[in-house]
Order: structure tokens, then C-alpha cells, then sequence
């Protein structure tokens, strides 16, 4: 694959410890990765291997106990929470395993409410973009159903839509097939390929599914708080 | 109980001790214990000081009560028995001091006043009291805390009673016959009998009560009221110990059941923040409980668990309740003070244990519930999580707690009539201001339709569980309601009410004037300017006889028919019905009619059970008059004209010399008005209306004060039910918080976001709390007192900017940690529950 020569998120050093008890668990272990734009990543690993604090952390949601995070040339760990939440507008979008949508919003206020929160845009756009963006996933008929009335995959979609609404430049989606069939998390997949592919988005996926994993340009693994790459392996 | 039981009861405790659920349920059991023990203790106190004082309380073992002085013959009888005896007479009158004037209560009484119980008096107010045997001597009295303040009078001070100049001796503390101060809008003058005379204040149809009073051996006491019953027959209104008790009991009964009923409510808005933090404690212990259950314990176990850990938090609960308002009953005895002639006695425990049981009872009655669903959770859900249990039915959930509410409510009312018709109104009215909720909501939600994000997360997080918003504005609006109530609706009402009586509006009746007075009373009117003089003739009449049948109080219920047949009744004389009054039913009199008819105002004739058609025989001095009913009216009380219940034709009378009552207007700049009329009219009683209004502001005053410590319990409920919701939602706005951030939201945004939340909660309920208030007053206006209460834009303003700024701050407060939570905390801690 044709990389961008600057790594659009750049991981150094990385270690996160936590307290439990009067013991000290390294959770990472002086992790360092680099991620290219347009490229789309998987980190696999066991439960507790740290797959998902790593992705807490280079998404700015939480600080490292050592170590740097630059998100397009800025380092997050030098920003405060307000500071990061800035750092992330409109370039950073997410997709969880539970889906994490809002209740009692329907599913186009869902997409609706990123784009409302980082741009000025009249709200007529913003409603467009937003109607587009669940075309694009195929709920173009459940835009005024709230949360509870779609069923799971139908709610991983619109987490997809709401997540590439304001067209952001990095995604980070954690386990995203993790609470779908395997039907329904084929086509998760399908689509969140279709649209790395036609706006460019970089991917960098969380996840347990094979499948998945082998769909990503580069897999790494992450053991013991420590990450290694095991593409094509 | 085992205990396998007791250890792990305790290890849970220890664990969710402080968790929000159980502090919310402390709370709430503490509020709704220290309301209720506040109000029980107090009466508590009111009715032991009643049933302590027993002969005390009437200043001798029977009294035998008249509107006419008893005959000297029944006196000399009870001393031919061996009784001690005493009299006392009572009657109305404006007394005058150096600085100013007041209406009191005057009574004379004789040397041997009292037989039962003491008196006590204190040189000056503030100063140690003293026990006194008995009455002023002549030529001095002595007056009252309230009528002292009143004429700023110390001792030494002369005070003029009617035509004689008197001297303040002391200061009158305690009466042991004084009753409930409370209901008695005229303090208390109390004079020599042996000056009465001279003061010439009584007069034919002066209204003066007066009292034989007389103490001895059992025996001789029921002796002599046997003979005076068979001599006096229907007429003679006997007041004993028994008598008075349920008389002045019935009072504070009264008194009791409104000062409980505003408590219910703080109550039953408590037991719903129960509830709900009862039912998300339950909810959060699934999973403990089915791994309890997949551990091999009984469904058994499980209960009685659970049961202990929300019983010892009900009971820690409820004593600190029962303390807090053991502490707040002696603020309510600050605030109504005077309830009772003699020293209230030291409170009991027995309100403590009533605290107790109901804060234990409320919490398990409205957590049982969702303690069964713990009690029924499959060992199953410890492999699948989703797997709950089944919730029960809500008629069967809150059967208990229904059964609980009910017999409270009975306990209360005392009467299972009310009580149905309580708890029909108070389930009418909740649903009427869910209703309003629901309404608000609406407009709210679609009035800012499109104003941006944090708005519209706002009302969405609002919207989300549409229930217990509703649950929680309907509280919080009672409490706003409250408010208003209590600050706007009354004092609209108060100036609505005197905003339409006219300027000329006549405000001081005269009382007993004689007919030979009337010319005289004329030109004085002319000469103090007091504008037209209404006169009517009263005659003070006894009903002997309806149809024929003999009648007496006996044959009246409790209540104001038997106040009414218990004293004369005043009969006046009028060719024209006049045009505040309207007939309704029969026809009026014109010239030539038959003399013999009565016209009987409609109420007082539907509560006597007088008809068109009945013969009333009235007895006046030797003769008796009788009358037929041959029309009822309407009367106009506002009208202050004198009126009458029961009104003759001219000559139907005759042989009889009426008195006169006068209405008059005096304006507020005459100074010289009243020691005039009392110079010139000494037997004249001046009621002036203003001052008895004045005095009725400052009972209602009291009341108002008693109420509104009662509400802050209310408000302190409606926030409970609001932290209820916030800690059981807790979780839920941590986690979408935490989505928030991480799609790029500021703390500004999610701060504003909240403020809109809460504040839009606020200004639901503070529109619900108005609505009702209005509503209230609406009502009070159209049924109690006839007036238009039109809609008040200050109110509503007032209750909506108040309700969305105390919820939004309470709101905010509640909520702070869970904006200062960093995002993947806070999702995590969601993830991994």
C-alpha cells in the first residue's frame, strides 16, 4: 500500500500503570506506533492485554503515565481534557462495541449530534449530512426511529454513520463486531471497509474477529503490555 | 436469623453504605420521619396538656353555662349542698388605654374565681410568674401578654372599661378555663366582678355570656345538676371536664389533622424518592444475589439479606429522623404559641416509636417490591448477564405500600369517609399535575426545537424516561406550589377580597344599643361624620319548640348547629328584604300579611333542618312568639350591613323592646371616634371590623408560619425525589457524558447541556406548582369566598424562575462529577459494570 510519508497518529513510549491495591499493574509497557493516513489498522490481543487502554490513550480519552501521543502532528499529552476534546473535533471518529448511542435521541439526532457540536454550519446542511451519511449505511427508512426500536446491527450502523458524518481523517472503533451475529457483523465490516476505501479514512481497529483483522492493511498484537506486528503472520 | 444472614448483611452494608442509592433512601426516610414526628410530637404534647388539666380546664367540676345570668336560687341550692360556688360573666367590649385601644375579651369575675386550678400573673411581661388564688381585686385587672402589646400598657396604667377608669395590676399568663387561645380572635381582659356595674357595659341584648360555677363531693355536683336539669329543662347547657376536654379536643383535633395532612404530603413525596432509590438498589444487587443463589443460598437467604441491610438503614434513618423533628416540634410550639391555657407537658417517646415504625414500615412496604425481584433472580444470570427477573406486576408491587398509605391516611383522618375522599383527591390531583407535566413538556420541547446541541441533549436526557420526569416534577411542583401558595395566592386573595368592598364599606358594628339611645346615636354619627347609620333591632330569642316538638342542642350533631341551638338567637325586624339579600324560595311579606312569619336565611335553615311551612316557637323573656317559616334568602355577609339569620315582619313582636344594632363607617383618621362613643355609650359594644381583620391576619399569619415549615420539608422531598432520579441515572449519564466527550464535546457544552436539563426540569414543575397554586386559589376564591381569582403573571413567573433556578442548582450540583470524569473513565466504568 502506498503510505503518506507523516504518520497522522504517532505513538511513543507509551507505559500505563494502575494502582490496584497496594500494587502496581503495568497495563503498556513502553509502547511506540505509528499509524499513515488512508491505512487501516488491527490490534488483537486477550482479554486484559491492554488493547483497549492503548486505544483510550491515543485517542487522548486518557493519559499516559509516561510516554507521547501526537494526533496529526500534536501532542496530546501536553493538552488538557478540554484541550484534547478540541484536538478532536471533527478529525477523530468513534465506533464501540456497545454501540454507545443515546437514548431517547432517534437516529438521525444520533448522527446529527457530532456534527452539531464541532460545526457551525446551518442546521439545514448539518441535517443533510447527517441524512446522507445514514443513506450511506442503508437506514435511510429507520432515520426517525429512536435507539431501542433498531435492533443491534441497525444501532452498529448508525454508530458507523454517525462516526464518518463529519467526515473525520482518523476512526477508532473498539471490538465494533463484538455484540453482532456473524452476518450482521460481515456487513459492519463491509461497510466500514467501503468507507475507508472511498473517503480515505484511516482505520484503527480494536478488535478480537479474525476476520476483521485480516481485512486491515497491518494487524498488530498486543501481549503482556507490549506490541509487536504480526501482519500477514 | 442465622448467621450466614447477619455476616452477610453486614459485609454488604459495610459495602454500599455509601453508595447513592441507600444515602437517597436515608435521606428520604429522614425527611419524611422528622416531618411527621415534628407534627405528632407537637399535638401529642397539646392533647396531654388538655387531658392533664382536667377540672382545671374549667375552673371548677361543672359549670352551668347562659346567655342569661342564672337565678340566684340555683346558686344558693349547690351551697345548700355543700358546693362551693362561683360566677363569672363574659362579654365584648373595645377597652380604651392612654396610647391606644383594642377589642377584648372582658371577663368579670367574683372572689371565689377559680374553684379548680390557678391562676398565674407576672408583674411585667418577661417577668417570673406567680400563682395566684384568685381574681383582680377592684378596681384594678388584669390583661393578657396579647392585649397588653395591644394597648402598650404597663402596670400602673389605666385602662377604661366602658364608663369606669380601672387600674393594670398584672399581666395574666395563664387561665385554667381559657382554652385554646388559638381559635379566640379577642384577648383577654379580666376585671372584678363587684366593678361590672358600674362599667355599664351590660345591657339588655348586650352580648354577654355568663357562667355558675361550682365545685364539691361527687355526689353533690351530680345532685345539683340533676335538679337544675329538671328545672331548666332543654335550657340548661351543662360544661364539665368531660365536656370541655372533647370540645377543646375537638379543636386540636382540627388543628392536628391539618398541621398532619400538610405532613402527609412531605410524606408520600418522601416514600415515592424511596421507592425509586429502593428499586434501583434492588436492580443493582442482580447480580450479587444470583451469585449468591448459584452459591447454593435459599431464595430465603437472599430476602432476609437484603431485608436486614435496607431495615438497619431505615432504622438509623428514623431515629436521626425522629431526633430532627422531636428537635423541630419545639420550633412549631415557637411558632403557634398559646394553644393551650396551661404549660404544655415534656414530649413523649411514644412519638419516637410512631417515627420508627412508619420510616421502617415506608421502606419496606416500597422496597419489598423490588426486593422480590432479588428474591426470585435466577442462579442462571451469573453465566447470562441479561437474564433478569421477572418484575411483578405494579398492582401487586405496591399493594403493601398502598395498604400502608391508607391506613396512615386513616390514622390521620380518623374517618374512613375523608379518608376515601382524600386519597381519591390526592391520586385526582397527582394525575391532574402529571398531566400539566406532560403538557409543559410539550411546549418546552418544542420551543426550542431547534436551538442547538446542548439543548437538545438536554431535553433529550429529559425526555429519556418520561416517568420518573413526571414523578419528579410532579414533587417538585407540589413544592413550588406550596410556595406559592403560601407567599402570592394568599395575599392576592387577602386584597382581591378587600379590593371590592367599596370605600364607604361600613367597619364597626354597635352592639346593644337601646332604643332610647337611637336619636342620640344619630346626631353623634352626624357630629363624628360617620356617614349613613344602618340601624336593625335585634331581639335575643331561645327556639323552644319546631312543629310543636320540643328541641335542644342535645338533638344536634357536633358541629354548628349545636353551637347555634346551644346559645339565643337574634331576631330582627325588616319590611324589606333589601338589596343584600335574595329569596330563593317562599315569598316575602307585604302590608296586611299575617305578622306571624319568620324569613330564615338558607344555610342556617338547611343546617337547623327548618322548611317552609315549620311553626318555630321562640321564647323571649316570658312569651313566645310563634313563627312560620314562609321564606328562605340568600344573605350577602359582605355587604357589612347588619343581617340577620332569621328575620320577622314588623309586629310580629309585639310586647317586646328590641336593642339595636348600627353599622357605621369610620374613617381611619378619626382619632376621637371610639373614647366618644365609649364616653357617651359606655353599654354599647364598638366591633371594629378592621382590627378584628387584623386580628384574623395575624391567626392566619401563625397558621402561615406553621405551614411553611411544614413545606420546607415538602420542597426538601421534591429534591430527594429529584436526587433520587439522579443518583438511579446516574450510570447512564456517566456513559453518554463520556460519548459526548469523546465526539468532541467541551465541559461548556455538557455543562450547558445539564443546565438545560434541570433548569427545563425546573421550570416544568415550577409551571406545574403554579398551575396548581392558581388553581387552589381559583377554587378558594369561587367556593369560599366568591371572588374572581384571576390569573397572576407575577406568580407564574415567579414559580418558573424559581423552580428552573433551584432544580437547575441542585440539578448541577448533583451532576458536577460526572462532567469532571475523564471520558474513558468514564466509559470504561460503564463498559465494565
Amino acid at each position: 500500500m502506498d503510505h503518506s510519508p507523516t504518520a497522522i497518529l504517532r505513538a511513543r513510549e507509551l507505559t500505563k500503570h494502575v494502582a490496584s491495591g497496594e500494587r502496581q499493574l503495568t497495563i503498556l509497557d513502553h509502547v511506540s506506533l505509528d499509524v499513515f493516513a488512508g491505512e487501516t489498522v488491527a490490534v488483537v490481543g486477550v482479554s486484559g492485554s491492554g488493547k483497549s487502554t492503548l486505544l483510550g490513550l491515543l485517542a487522548g480519552l486518557d493519559l499516559p503515565t509516561s510516554g507521547e501521543v501526537m494526533l496529526s502532528g500534536e501532542s496530546l499529552t501536553q493538552l488538557d481534557e478540554d484541550g484534547r476534546a478540541q484536538a478532536r473535533r471533527g478529525k477523530v471518529g468513534f465506533v464501540f462495541q456497545n454501540f454507545q448511542l443515546l437514548a431517547g435521541l432517534n437516529a438521525l439526532e444520533n448522527v446529527l449530534l457530532p456534527l452539531e457540536l464541532v460545526s457551525s454550519k446551518p442546521s439545514s446542511e448539518l441535517e443533510d449530512i447527517a441524512r446522507n451519511a445514514l443513506t450511506a449505511v442503508g437506514l435511510a427508512d429507520r432515520m426517525q426511529h429512536t435507539t431501542s426500536a433498531l435492533s443491534g446491527g441497525e444501532q452498529q450502523r448508525v454508530a458507523i454513520a454517525r462516526a464518518y458524518a463529519p467526515e473525520p481523517s482518523l476512526l477508532f472503533a473498539d471490538e465494533p463486531t463484538g455484540n453482532l451475529d456473524q452476518a450482521t457483523g460481515e456487513t459492519v465490516i463491509d461497510l466500514l471497509m467501503k468507507l475507508n476505501t472511498d473517503r480515505g479514512t484511516t482505520l484503527f481497529i480494536v478488535t478480537h474477529d479474525p476476520r476483521l483483522a485480516s481485512r486491515c492493511d497491518r494487524t498488530f498484537e498486543i501481549e503482556a503490555g507490549r506490541l509487536k506486528e504480526v501482519t500477514g503472520a | 436469623m442465622s448467621n450466614t444472614v447477619v455476616r452477610a448483611g453486614v459485609r454488604l452494608l459495610k459495602r454500599d453504605i455509601n453508595s447513592g442509592d441507600l444515602r437517597v433512601l436515608a435521606l428520604s426516610v429522614i425527611v419524611a420521619v422528622a416531618c411527621a414526628v415534628s407534627v405528632t410530637a407537637f399535638t401529642d404534647r397539646l392533647r396531654g396538656a388538655i387531658e392533664n388539666s382536667g377540672s382545671d380546664a374549667i375552673g371548677a367540676d361543672l359549670v352551668l353555662a347562659s346567655s342569661f345570668p342564672p337565678e340566684q336560687a340555683l346558686e344558693d341550692a349547690a351551697r345548700a349542698l355543700g358546693l362551693n360556688t362561683s360566677r363569672f360573666t363574659t362579654t365584648r367590649s373595645v377597652v380604651v388605654a392612654e396610647k391606644s385601644t383594642a377589642l377584648a375579651s372582658v371577663k368579670a369575675v367574683d372572689a371565689a374565681y377559680p374553684l379548680r386550678g390557678k391562676l398565674r400573673t407576672t408583674p411585667e411581661l418577661g417577668e417570673p410568674d406567680v400563682e395566684r388564688d384568685t381574681g383582680p381585686s377592684p378596681g384594678s385587672v388584669w390583661v393578657d401578654p396579647r392585649l397588653a402589646a395591644l394597648l402598650d400598657v404597663h402596670r400602673g396604667d389605666s385602662i377604661d372599661v366602658g364608663a369606669l377608669s380601672l387600674k393594670l395590676e398584672a399581666i395574666l399568663v395563664l387561665e385554667p378555663d381559657r382554652g385554646g387561645q388559638l381559635f379566640s380572635i379577642a384577648p383577654r381582659l379580666m376585671m372584678n366582678r363587684g366593678d361590672l356595674a358600674a362599667t355599664d357595659l351590660l345591657q339588655p341584648g348586650s352580648l354577654s355570656r355568663h357562667r355558675l360555677l361550682v365545685s364539691g363531693s361527687a355526689d353533690g355536683v351530680a345532685r345539683w345538676r340533676s335538679d337544675v336539669k329538671k328545672q331548666l329543662g332543654a335550657a340548661a347547657n351543662f360544661i364539665d371536664a368531660g365536656s370541655q376536654g372533647p370540645r377543646l379536643g375537638m379543636a386540636i383535633e382540627r388543628g392536628e389533622r391539618f398541621l398532619s395532612l400538610a405532613a402527609l404530603i412531605s410524606v408520600l413525596l418522601a416514600g415515592a424518592a424511596i421507592a425509586r432509590s429502593a428499586q434501583h438498589y434492588a436492580e443493582r444487587q442482580l447480580d450479587a444475589a444470583a451469585l449468591m443463589r448459584s452459591v447454593g443460598a435459599s431464595r430465603k437467604t437472599v430476602l432476609l439479606i437484603y431485608l436486614m441491610v435496607l431495615f438497619v438503614v431505615a432504622l438509623i434513618a428514623s431515629l436521626i429522623g425522629s431526633l430532627t423533628g422531636f428537635v423541630g416540634q419545639g420550633a412549631l410550639v415557637q411558632i403557634l404559641p398559646g394553644l393551650t391555657a396551661g404549660e404544655l407537658p415534656a414530649p413523649s417517646l411514644m412519638p419516637v416509636v410512631y417515627g420508627v415504625t412508619l420510616g421502617v414500615l415506608t421502606v419496606i412496604a416500597f422496597a419489598l417490591p423490588a426486593l422480590l425481584r432479588l428474591h426470585s433472580v435466577a442462579p442462571l444470570r451469573v453465566l447470562k448477564r441479561d437474564l433478569g427477573s421477572p418484575a411483578p406486576g405494579i398492582i401487586a408491587s405496591y399493594a403493601l405500600a398502598l395498604i400502608l398509605l391508607m391506613v396512615f391516611i386513616f390514622w390521620i383522618t380518623r374517618d374512613v369517609r375523608l379518608g376515601i375522599w382524600l386519597l381519591a383527591g390526592v391520586a385526582a390531583t397527582l394525575a391532574l399535575l402529571a398531566l400539566v407535566s406532560l403538557f409543559f413538556l410539550f411546549c418546552v420541547k418544542h420551543l426550542g426545537r431547534r436551538s442547538g446541541v446542548s439543548w437538545r441533549y438536554g431535553i433529550a436526557s429529559l425526555t429519556r424516561n418520561r416517568g420518573a420526569m413526571i414523578a419528579q416534577t410532579t414533587a417538585l411542583g407540589v413544592g413550588v406550589m406550596a410556595m406559592l401558595l403560601l407567599t402570592f395566592v394568599r395575599t392576592d386573595l387577602l386584597e382581591l377580597w378587600e379590593s371590592r368592598l367599596p370605600p364607604d364599606t361600613p367597619n364597626h358594628f354597635l352592639l346593644g344599643v337601646k332604643p332610647t339611645q337611637r336619636d342620640a346615636l344619630l346626631e353623634f354619627a352626624t357630629r363624628e361624620k360617620l356617614g349613613v347609620v344602618n340601624f336593625a333591632t335585634m331581639t335575643r330569642a331561645r327556639l323552644e319548640q319546631v312543629n310543636g316538638q320540643s328541641v335542644s342542642s342535645d338533638d344536634y350533631p357536633d358541629g354548628f348547629a349545636k353551637r347555634m341551638m346551644q346559645r339565643a338567637a337574634n331576631l330582627s325586624v325588616r319590611s324589606e328584604i333589601g338589596n343584600d339579600n335574595e329569596l330563593i324560595a317562599g315569598t316575602w311579606w307585604k302590608e296586611g300579611d299575617a305578622q306571624d312569619q319568620v324569613s330564615v336565611e338558607a344555610d342556617y335553615a338547611s343546617d337547623l333542618g327548618f322548611k317552609l311551612g315549620d311553626v318555630l316557637s321562640y321564647r323571649i323573656a316570658d312569651q313566645v312568639f310563634d313563627l312560620r317559616v314562609t321564606s328562605l334568602r340568600t344573605v350577602d355577609w359582605d355587604s357589612f350591613k347588619p343581617n340577620f339569620f332569621l328575620v320577622t315582619p314588623p309586629g310580629a313582636l309585639t310586647g317586646v323592646t328590641p336593642g339595636y344594632i348600627a353599622s357605621v363607617h369610620v374613617d381611619q383618621s378619626n382619632a376621637t371616634y371610639l373614647r366618644n362613643l365609649v364616653r357617651e355609650f359606655p353599654n354599647v359594644t364598638d366591633i371594629d371590623v378592621d382590627a378584628v381583620l387584623t386580628q384574623v391576619r395575624r391567626l392566619l399569619d401563625q397558621l402561615n408560619r406553621a405551614l411553611q415549615y411544614l413545606f420546607v420539608f415538602t420542597i426538601a422531598a421534591g429534591l430527594l425525589v429529584l436526587y433520587a432520579s439522579v443518583v438511579t441515572t446516574y450510570r447512564d449519564r456517566q456513559r453518554e457524558v463520556g460519548i459526548l466527550k469523546t465526539l468532541g464535546a467541551s465541559r461548556g457544552q455538557l455543562n450547558a447541556s445539564l443546565a438545560t436539563e434541570f433548569a427545563s426540569l425546573g421550570v416544568i414543575a415550577g409551571g406545574v406548582g403554579a398551575f396548581a397554586a392558581t388553581l387552589t386559589g381559583w377554587l378558594i376564591g369561587k367556593f369560599a369566598l366568591k371572588l374572581n381569582y384571576a390569573i397572576d403573571p407575577v406568580l407564574w413567573l415567579a414559580g418558573l424562575v424559581a423552580g428552573g433556578l433551584l432544580v437547575a442548582a441542585a440539578g448541577i450540583v448533583s451532576t458536577r462529577s460526572v462532567v469532571e470524569t475523564p471520558p474513558w473513565a468514564s466509559l470504561r466504568k460503564v463498559i465494565d459494570q
